[in-house]
């Protein structure tokens, strides 16, 4: 009996804490909720959880994420089959691409179709960024799922945490300077989301406890921390990531990008697609942003089409371009500006 | 290491659980704290480690001569031994995996060999010099032991603490005078950590053995290890011998409920006070600061701002200081240890000389005991005391760094006490109502902000531009009212947690709470801890004196 309320006591002290925990994050520090709904996809990587519907909520906003039966974002079914006289953009992406934070409307890609409708052309954008993906598994993505769209265009937006993202899901090495296969499978912690999406519970607490983002959030960091450090082991022992990708450019980090991007651009080139990449700025105070992009991506010489933001931001910098207070996505203002900037691109380039 | 560092967390948890099983056992408990000292001071530079080592055969020597006049054989074997092993591990020897290009484990640094021979040969003579002191009158071999034993302490602090600044000094001065250009190369001397601090400490020793305030201990050992114990070791208290030394030689009872408790309560607040006060506040006071810092002094318009980033300053060095301090009480409290007081409500003092009892208490006394009074003190006429007071403070300020910012603001504090002594404004003067303790109050900590301009800024031109606008341009812009609700947002649990401190008149009202409002309190600075923490620990400021 005694033992039962030391356990019941224990408990209600657990209970107390979190509740604790939870009253303190909603008044001094409220957490970013951003759920995300990835399940695992036949070809070994994470794909969106199709016909999902579900919040993103800050202090700031309220947004609704909806993925149709492709686990796409997007209202509407779209079919493998193109139809005829459309010409079709296939987008890779990470949580930019996707449009986090922002409302379907709001999102760049939805801008640039706008401009390139307004502008005559018939087009389409199927959207297959999934948050979370680096340039390894856009890859496998575009191999894999892209392919059967029958794509005229792809579009790769590229970000700065593709680089962590792809020595951490170890899907793809440098051997004598070439890209090889390594892994066949990045899921992580795919089957425990996956049982405990199941759950009412768990779904609740994912899109409205500010201590269960806060403690997954923190959690996650650590373990992305950890396991980049353990990877990065295998091709350099004293130098960090996180130094390399700010730092030399000519170490192992960038250079797997750009040997990622640049299968991406072989795959599209033998899918008679043209590759364009978006250079996805890293917010700066007085500058507007900053690219992390590495060189050998972003030299013209090596023959990529790269659109880059950067004049763009500079110029509305004193404006709100990022989510500061959330997880520094872009905000409508700057994925109207970067939408618009797109179509421009592909009109001026002739890309379609 | 730093105490707000996970190496530091995980070090701290195997020694605590490793030391306490050692408990009765003083010579292995004496032991530990010897080697855990050397690990957790060698983490920033192994070879600090000799230095200090240097520092502790040098006092513990020195005090026996001015105790006895000879040492032991022992004793000069003893130290010999540690000095040379120091040397040879610390100095010579690079123990750094793939230091060396052939990818060699151990490397030879033989750029330091001089070093090494020259500390060697000071004590070889100092040996040396044994039959013959042994023949002096007892008080001229105190004296004169004293006298070396001070002078190579401070030798060691000027060189590595002042000797570029007293070089570029003269430089500037000589290139002033003849128009020249002087090409005199400077060394590059690294400042080993919390130099300063153990500096004062050691000779405290010497003096406090030299005045027959303590008896000089020969257990060697025992005092390396009080010299290197790591709560306090880089950047205070700094400890009397005759309050820490006797409690390395005694066996220490075992850990209380109270102390566990009381030891844990100073780490979380002070940890509380550095991650969530001071560090926050630190990103106010370095962006402003920031176009002063580099040269740029133009008047800004919104002279509120400037304000806002002193008192922010003001909150951020009593924050990161005291909050080391209280980590440093606590620790050694878990470790069976009393450290001394070092800060008690400062903000609160309504004097100067209220404001030194309660601000760096350790480093205050220390100057009032082997610095004011032998200067003569409050002896003599009025204006003797007046230039103590000046020589005290000023030495007092450049004590804090090698810059001539910290040697004026030695001299504002020491022109402020003079004036309240000139004044007979006193601490102790009794009021019949609140309202004039208050403002004095009010005025004292406006007058600690000036010193704390003084204190921050890099240069003369920054304390002018800030004068200049905070009392000509006095607008308050959206920046400046963003950067006050910062301020507050990161501050008031202390300001309010100090009212409490301050009218209780207790510094640990917490104990007399009920297990509930200590549960919700505890709760309350570990979340702020685990919210409003950079990922990146940020070094004490303090650790740079």
């Amino acid at each position: 009996m005694k033992i039962f309320f030391r356990i019941m006591w224990g408990l209600a002290i657990v209970l107390y804490v979190l509740f604790f925990g939870e009253v303190f994050l909603r008044i001094f520090s409220p957490v970013p909720m951003l759920p995300r709904y990835v399940c695992a996809t036949d070809f070994g990587i994470r794909g969106n959880l199709p016909n999902a519907s579900y919040w993103h909520t800050t202090a700031e906003y309220k947004i609704n994420i909806r993925t149709n039966s492709k686990g796409i974002r997007s209202d509407r079914e779209i079919p493998y089959e193109k139809p005829a006289g459309v010409k079709r953009i296939v987008v890779l992406g990470d949580s930019f691409g996707m449009g986090y934070e922002v409302d379907l409307p709001d999102t760049f890609l939805f801008h640039m179709e706008q401009g390139l409708l307004h502008a005559g052309k018939k087009v389409e954008v199927v959207n297959l960024s999934v948050s979370g993906h680096g340039n390894a598994e856009e890859l496998i993505m575009l191999q894999h799922e892209g392919i059967k769209y029958s794509p005229d265009l792809i579009l790769l937006a590229w970000q700065e945490t593709d680089l962590e993202d792809n020595v951490r899901s170890d899907l793809f090495g440098i051997q004598s300077g070439k890209l090889v296969p390594r892994s066949k499978v990045y899921l992580p912690a795919v089957e425990v989301r996956e049982k405990l999406d199941k759950y009412p519970i768990y779904r609740w607490l994912e899109s409205e406890s500010n201590m269960y983002c806060w403690i997954r959030e923190s959690a996650a960091k650590w373990t992305k921390n950890v396991l980049v450090a353990l990877k990065s082991k295998n091709f350099n022992k004293k130098k960090k990531v996180e130094s390399a990708k700010t730092t030399a450019q000519n170490n192992y980090v960038p250079d797997l990008a750009f040997l990622l991007v640049s299968e991406i651009k072989t795959e599209s080139l033998a899918m008679n697609a043209n590759l364009l990449v978006l250079d996805i700025p890293q917010s700066h105070p007085t500058l507007g942003g900053i690219s992390l992009m590495p060189k050998a991506i972003s030299d013209p010489q090596n023959g990529f089409h790269v659109v880059s933001v950067l004049p763009e931001f500079g110029k509305y910098h004193h404006e709100r371009l990022y989510w500061d207070k959330s997880h520094w996505h872009f905000t409508p203002r700057a994925n109207g500006i970067v939408g618009r900037a797109l179509a421009r691109y592909i009109l001026d380039h002739h890309l379609l | 290491m730093l105490f707000n560092s996970v190496e530091f967390l995980i070090f701290f948890c195997v020694f605590f659980v490793i030391y306490w099983m050692a408990h009765k056992n003083l010579t292995l408990q004496n032991r530990m704290l010897l080697l855990g000292g050397y690990l957790f001071y060698g983490w920033w530079d192994v070879r600090f480690l000799f230095l200090i080592a240097f520092s502790t055969v040098l006092d513990f020597n020195f005090a026996l001569k001015i105790d006895r006049g000879q040492l032991d054989k022992s004793v000069r074997i003893k130290t010999l031994v540690f000095l040379i092993l120091a040397g040879i591990f610390f100095l010579l020897l690079d123990f750094n995996p793939g230091a060396s290009a052939a990818g060699q484990s151990v490397v030879f640094r033989p750029q330091y060999m001089s070093v090494f021979l020259l500390v060697i040969s000071y004590f070889l003579v100092l040996y040396g010099t044994d039959q013959a002191s042994s023949r002096w009158k007892e008080e001229q071999r105190r004296k004169v032991f004293l006298i070396i034993g001070v002078a190579t302490n401070l030798l060691l602090l000027g060189v590595f603490k002042y000797f570029n600044f007293f070089l570029d000094s003269f430089i500037s001065l000589f290139e002033k005078m003849t128009g020249g250009h002087a090409n005199v190369p400077v060394l590059n001397i690294v400042l080993p950590v919390g130099l300063s601090f153990y500096t004062f400490q050691s000779i405290s020793y010497v003096v406090d053995v030299y005045r027959r305030q303590t008896k000089p201990t020969e257990r060697f050992l025992d005092y390396a290890a009080y010299i290197i114990f790591f709560p306090q070791l880089v950047a205070g208290p700094i400890e009397r011998a005759r309050h820490l030394l006797p409690q390395f030689l005694k066996i220490r009872p075992s850990l209380t409920k109270d102390d566990f408790n009381y030891g844990m309560w100073l780490i979380v607040w002070g940890l509380y006070k550095k991650v969530v006060i001071a560090d926050n506040l630190a990103k106010i006071v370095n962006t402003t600061f920031m176009p002063y810092d580099q040269g740029q002094f133009v008047v800004p318009h919104d002279g509120f701002r400037l304000l806002v980033a002193v008192y922010a300053f003001a909150l951020q060095i009593y924050g990161d200081f005291s909050g080391y301090t209280d980590m440093a009480r606590g620790l050694a409290k878990l470790l069976g240890f009393d450290i001394i007081l070092n800060f008690n409500l400062p903000y609160f003092a309504r004097t100067p000389s209220d404001f030194w009892k309660r601000w760096h208490i350790s480093l205050s006394s220390w100057l009032r005991d082997y610095l004011y009074i032998p200067l003569g003190g409050n002896r003599g006429n009025q204006w003797f005391v007046y230039r103590n007071l000046m020589l005290t403070m000023a030495l007092g300020g450049l004590w804090h760094g090698a810059s001539w910012t910290f040697l004026y603001w030695g001299v504002f504090h020491g022109f402020i006490l003079c004036v309240y002594k000139f004044l007979n404004i006193s601490e102790d003067k009794k009021y019949p109502s609140w309202g004039i303790p208050v403002l004095q109050g009010i005025v004292m900590f406006h007058l600690t902000c000036m010193g704390w301009l003084l204190f921050r800024a890099k240069n003369m031109e920054t304390v002018a531009v800030f004068i200049r606008s905070v009392f000509g341009h006095f607008h308050v812009s959206p920046l400046a009212w963003e950067n006050f609700f910062l301020l507050f947002k990161y501050s008031w649990v202390l300001i309010a947690f100090q009212l409490v401190q301050f009218y209780s008149k207790n510094l640990f009202p917490l104990n007399r709470a009920h297990w509930f409002i200590k549960l919700n309190v505890y709760l309350f600075l570990i979340m702020s801890i685990l919210c409003f923490t950079d990922s990146k620990p940020q070094e004490f400021i303090y650790f740079a004196f």
